[in-house]
């Protein structure tokens, strides 16, 4: 399964391929929990693809607010496994954003260890360790002892 | 056909707004519809790259613009580089 880090502010990034007109592209996105699309990527990353401006769209922001942003449908590598969605183009920037839609038309869920720093995405059917619908509550620490 | 992707949304909001709106959102809520705004066609479908993929089929070269039915949004993001969202798509004013 695809594999990726925790980048130096701490958020999860992980190494997709992009595949437009010919030759597949390695991208590293950064994964978005809070974007329900597909993918993200800047303008002008998206040009030498080959993907074809097809479309406009509109976006909410977490505050509620709206933006028009440019959309075209092009297909994502994963493990050798394609997948097509629609890709939002930002005009500035140069952050690749893989967000909720992905992983479900991948079938993947998305663990990260915030410890080590590692980021793994694997199928959805596997086994989280922890039963469902148990409360992840942290260790308790004993309290220190009263040194006289 | 207009070549400015803010003008290419304007247009297609409000040809949903003027022909498909009232009736789309009581009969296919949730749904995502591509306007195509030249013709004025809708390519109704329930996930965004049907819609589209179904646009660009009967409408080879068109510009079309996307809408979810019901909602103020296709997607929601948490993160954008690319300004104020009301700022002008190209030059950001």
């Amino acid at each position: 399964m695809a594999t990726g880090f925790l980048d130096a502010n701490n958020v999860p990034t992980l190494e997709i391929e992009i595949l437009g007109i010919g030759q597949a592209t390695k991208f590293t996105c950064l994964v978005d929990t809070g974007f329900t699309g597909f993918l993200s990527i800047p303008l002008l990353q998206a040009l030498p693809l080959g993907l074809v401006l097809t479309a406009t769209t509109t976006v909410t922001f977490a505050n509620g607010a709206t933006a028009d942003r440019l959309v075209c449908l092009g297909n994502a590598i994963v493990d050798g496994v394609t997948k097509s969605g629609t890709i939002l183009l930002e005009q500035q920037g140069g952050i690749a954003i893989l967000g909720i839609d992905f992983l479900r038309k991948f079938g993947l869920k998305l663990v990260v260890c915030p410890t080590s720093g590692a980021v793994e995405v694997v199928l959805a059917s596997a086994a989280f360790t922890t039963p469902a619908g148990q409360a992840l509550v942290p260790t308790a620490v004993p309290a220190p002892t009263p040194s006289n | 056909m207009p070549s400015d992707p803010k003008v290419v949304a304007e247009r297609g909001l409000q040809i949903y707004a003027a022909k498909y709106q009232r009736d789309l959102e009581v009969r296919c809520p949730g749904q995502y519809v591509a306007i195509d705004v030249e013709s004025e066609e809708a390519f109704i479908r329930s996930t965004p790259e049907d819609a589209l993929q179904e646009a660009q089929t009967k409408r080879p070269g068109g510009m079309f613009h996307l809408v979810k039915i019901g909602s103020p949004g296709v997607f929601r993001v948490a993160f954008s580089l690319s300004g104020a969202p009301d700022g002008d798509w190209i030059f950001g004013r």
